[in-house]
């Protein structure tokens, strides 16, 4: 909120620098923004929180710094003494249907006004707040609102359909002509003035263009309400329409002032407009709010704040704030609260207060004692955080992708488009909560590529979402991707290390199609026989829809059930005390039969006393039949109990030679 | 006799002068002063000499001996300092570097942030990002008509289910599944429908913390978070609370620590305020202990949250939220 110094300093009276002041209503939770230099001097930018409806004005905000600084506040002038003989009952009849909605509805008539610009004084005060100047009436109001905090609206009397204000639900569909030029569809539980033809105005938020003043206004129909803040919050964000008025009554408008506004802006206009106030006020204020009285318990504030203050310096706190102290013993002390702090009922909040006043600065700084309930890092905690270190070892950098996707991104990569829809989004294109985290990564990867890294290997540990029979289900995947100088092998090797380093040894890779990969290069990731991911190479069709000239190869998996094999402490196994025989073997074989079927014959053959098989070479060429390859093992032997005799090292040898012949049907090269 | 040693000698000068090879310099010792070498063979030949003749012979051979070893030291030295100069080792070279990765820099942060909170006997909860309205902010006393929740604009999926738009909601769940006390951080990633620019992100991360026991105080609450700033930006960082709104709160605050960029001088970072704004903090509010069934009579505690981004920005002097989500490998591999 926008207060001119200025004006403010006609309520209370301000012996500190502007800065200063400032500085101490940001430290009491008003902050002051900035501020600002205006044809009306200096003002201050407030950013008043949502609980603050009392300081919506300058008034309040005076109210504010006499807390702060011990000063009174000295209130502007009413009106005393109607100018006008006529009698506002013969005038006006009013009345309200459902008084839950608007508890108090104040008016007064006021003849014989002569519509004008408005003084300069006016003008000026009104454009350093923010607020355009119309015309001197319509200025007034707006003026006293911002004086007050207390909205008010001023109906052209003689426009009035016989003379009648009833303030009423909607009750079926009507529009209405709003001040602001646009037509309004309301609804039925909308709360609306009325005359006996239709709605005049929306209530709290907007005036009718069919009852405005113009120039030709004579009389008018000052109204100052209270009206339900839930209520006006609700229609305003249904009707996307919001006002001066609107975001005061939202915050709660104090019920007790509506009649002092009134009586403001109708001195003002028999002042500046030359109007005559009818005698007699409308006032309909069925159940009169009284001021809170809350109990504060003394101990309490300790409990809370951790503070001890004497119980003198808690009245000055409560008496400068216009608490009333009605009763107080050395534990205990009641405390009247005025309406216009409604954000004050209970006794927690009268501590919020003291603190507030005493300065959140001023208590002590400590630390919290006894018993704690923590147990550390979590079990998922450590396993992340081990993915996380051994995928940086690999060489990858973690990337940090949208949540948001689309149908259109999901369908590139094959992926069915049925996710968590929402309803708002920004754009059409983040309107699906993402599904996997590919579509993603081949972006990341197809940006970067663009910026010319000859080489990519990113990773992404985040949520995707799905949705079944109405309940919505969150997993955490994690995607690898690589590209550029690199082969499927390197993914490969980066998911074997990874499983491996994370204690997961049951693991196989098996060929299956996956409509994102290429036909030969695409397979399943199973642990302990359960599928877990996918892996492979991205299909030339998918590339081509993200441009990527480069092949990329890729993985996702569910790390939720990763999670469940992972294993962070290795058990030691003592090292070998033997020594081993290391043996070769090399043969051809056709290009159909794969490295596991080959490995998982010579395990089989070898028995117990093998203890490692490697690969060490693969050719193709002349040498080699059309149609097949050489391959080249070395086959480590030993035992834990005691040095292997060189005749059954041959003899298992033999053996695997045997099986590989008869089983798959290569041919030795000795 | 005298004429062999000095043929020797002779002999021995003009052969170790072509040698450049440090083999070839063994075959030379072992020619000399090897077992059968010319030098060994002599001095063998000293015993049958006359007793006069005796000590004078054995000097000079011995003289002979030394000079010799003492000679082809020498060239092997000279051999392999000369071999040095030829290869000299440029160390100026450039390292061959292993191809280690990089963790994000919200990761890096979050982790930090994490360990802090460890040590103050801290853990870690989470929650769901596709929330009900109740956690959200019903039970975090923000009501339907509540203009507080004019700040959260939530992408909703359908009346009652929305993406959070804090992490405040796991407060809720981990109260309702646990009696105090209770000392937890949430850290997760939130959504609030904001328009994106150098500091606004529709997708961002927080961490909430909350501590619930019989005789928690605001002056925890700072304490806490003074310890926090501290470690995580130095002993000389400082921290200002200051009231503000939360519906879920009571006393509520906002907390700022002094400009690390200036120490509280006042530049560009910090807006000439000396301060950087993190985070909401207060005491839970009695209405939500009510919702969560604990007794707020018995119980009080405190709870806070903090951008995670904010912190990473000022942590590692990021101007702009945008560079997180951008994946931009320049930056990543910055970290």
């Amino acid at each position: 909120m926008k207060v001119p110094y200025n004006w403010l300093k006609e309520y209370v009276d301000i012996k500190l620098s502007i800065e200063e002041i400032a500085e101490k209503l940001t430290m009491a939770g008003l902050e002051v923004a900035d501020i600002q230099t205006s044809a009306d001097g200096a003002v201050l930018d407030i950013e008043v929180t949502a609980n603050r409806g009392d300081c919506l004005s300058i008034i309040g905000i005076a109210r504010e710094i006499g807390a702060l600084t011990s000063k009174h506040v000295k209130y502007p002038q009413l009106l005393k003494k109607c100018s006008s003989n006529k009698e506002i009952e013969k005038l006006i009849d009013v009345s309200i249907k459902n008084a839950s909605l608007c508890p108090r509805y104040a008016g007064r008539i006021i003849c014989n006004v002569k519509i004008e610009p408005s003084p300069l004084w006016l003008t000026k005060r009104l454009e350093a707040i923010g607020i355009r100047s119309i015309n001197n009436i319509v200025d007034i109001t707006n003026y006293v609102l911002m004086e007050t905090g207390q909205p008010l609206h001023a109906f052209d009397y003689n426009k009035i359909s016989s003379k009648k204000i009833i303030i009423r639900e909607a009750k079926q569909s009507v529009s209405i002509f709003a001040l602001d030029e646009s037509k309004r569809q309301l609804s039925q539980d909308m709360l609306v003035i009325a005359d006996e033809k239709g709605p005049v105005a929306i209530a709290g938020i907007m005036g009718g263009i069919g009852s405005e003043i113009d120039e030709q206004t004579a009389d008018i129909f000052l109204e100052s309400a209270c009206f339900h803040a839930a209520c006006i919050r609700k229609t305003a964000k249904t009707l996307g329409l919001s006002s001066e008025s609107s975001y005061r009554f939202e915050r709660g408008v104090d019920p007790n002032g509506v009649v002092s506004a009134l009586n403001r802006a109708a001195y003002l206009i028999e002042k500046i407009a030359h109007g005559k106030s009818a005698k007699g006020i409308v006032d309909i204020y069925p159940k009169k709010f009284n001021r809170q009285n809350i109990q504060l318990r003394i101990q309490q504030i300790k409990r809370i704040l951790g503070i001890d203050i004497s119980q003198n310096k808690l009245k000055r706190i409560m008496l400068n704030l216009g608490f009333e102290i009605k009763q107080d013993s050395l534990n205990n002390i009641k405390v009247l609260v005025p309406t216009y702090r409604q954000d004050i009922r209970r006794e927690i909040d009268l501590i919020e207060e003291i603190a507030r006043i005493y300065g959140y600065n001023n208590i002590d700084t400590t630390m919290p004692r006894g018993q704690t309930s923590s147990c550390g890092k979590r079990e998922v905690e450590k396993q992340t955080d081990a993915l996380k270190n051994i995928l940086c070892s690999c060489g990858m950098a973690e990337i940090y992708t949208s949540s948001f996707t689309n149908s259109e991104n999901l369908d590139k990569t094959g992926l069915s488009s049925d996710g968590v829809k929402i309803t708002n989004p920004l754009g059409d294109d983040q309107n699906i909560m993402r599904t996997s985290l590919i579509p993603e990564m081949l972006s990341v990867i197809k940006r970067n590529l663009n910026r010319s890294f000859s080489e990519i290997k990113l990773y992404e540990l985040g949520q995707v979402f799905f949705e079944n029979n109405s309940s919505y289900h969150e997993k955490t995947y994690l995607c690898c991707g690589i590209a550029g100088n690199v082969s499927f092998f390197d993914i490969k090797g980066i998911l074997e290390t990874t499983l491996c380093k994370l204690g997961i040894e049951d693991h196989c890779i098996y060929y299956k199609e996956h409509k994102v990969f290429t036909q030969d290069c695409s397979a399943s990731i199973d642990i302990q026989g359960r599928r877990v991911g996918i892996i492979g190479e991205i299909s030339s069709n998918v590339l081509e829809k993200y441009s990527i000239d480069e092949k990329v190869f890729l993985l996702e998996i569910g790390f939720s059930d990763l999670s469940k094999h992972i294993n962070l402490s290795p058990v030691f196994k003592p090292v070998p005390k033997y020594p081993a025989s290391e043996r070769d073997i090399a043969f051809t074989i056709n290009e159909n039969v794969s490295n596991a079927d080959i490995m998982s014959v010579m395990w089989k053959a070898g028995g117990e006393i093998v203890e490692d098989i490697k690969l060490f070479d693969i050719y193709r060429g002349k040498q080699v039949l059309s149609a097949h390859k050489s391959m080249a093992y070395s086959i480590c032997y030993r035992s834990n109990k005691r040095t292997l005799y060189d005749e059954e090292v041959n003899q298992a040898h033999s053996r695997i030679e045997r099986q590989l012949a008869s089983q798959l049907n290569v041919t030795l090269r000795k | 006799m005298k004429a062999k040693i000095k043929e020797i000698e002779e002999k021995f000068n003009s052969e170790i002068k072509s040698i450049s090879l440090p083999e070839h310099l063994e075959g030379i010792r072992i020619k000399y002063l090897g077992r059968k070498g010319v030098v060994t063979s002599l001095l063998k030949q000293v015993s049958t000499l006359s007793n006069e003749e005796k000590p004078v012979f054995g000097r000079l051979l011995n003289n002979l001996k030394n000079n010799i070893s003492a000679r082809i030291s020498e060239a092997l030295a000279s051999i392999k300092s000369a071999k040095r100069t030829e290869a000299k080792l440029d160390i100026t070279l450039p390292g061959n570097k292993p191809a280690i990765g990089n963790k994000h820099p919200l990761t890096l942060i979050t982790q930090e942030i994490k360990e802090i909170f460890f040590g103050l006997g801290f853990e870690t909860v989470t929650g769901p990002e596709i929330e009900t309205e109740y956690y959200n902010f019903e039970a975090l006393n923000t009501p339907e008509d509540h203009p507080a929740r004019d700040e959260h604009d939530s992408f909703y999926i359908t009346d009652k289910i929305l993406l959070r738009t804090h992490t405040s909601p796991v407060q809720i769940r981990t109260m309702e599944k646990r009696k105090p006390p209770v000392r937890v951080i949430a850290p997760g990633r939130c959504f609030r429908r904001d328009a994106t620019d150098a500091t606004h992100s529709p997708i961002f991360h927080q961490v909430e913390g909350l501590a619930v026991d019989t005789n928690i105080t605001f002056g925890d609450l700072k304490g806490v978070l003074e310890v926090f700033a501290k470690q995580l930006f130095g002993r000389q960082t400082r921290i200002r609370f200051r009231p503000d709104f939360f519906p879920f709160t009571e006393p509520s605050a906002e907390y700022a620590f002094s400009c690390v960029n200036c120490k509280g001088k006042g530049c560009r970072i910090c807006k000439n305020t000396g301060w950087l704004e993190i985070g909401g903090a207060g005491m839970v509010d009695p209405e939500v202990f009510k919702m969560v069934h604990y007794d707020a009579e018995k119980y009080s505690g405190f709870a806070f949250g903090m951008g995670i981004e904010r912190i990473a920005m000022i942590k590692y002097h990021i101007h702009d939220i945008r560079m997180f989500f951008e994946n931009d490998l320049r930056f990543l591999r910055q970290f």
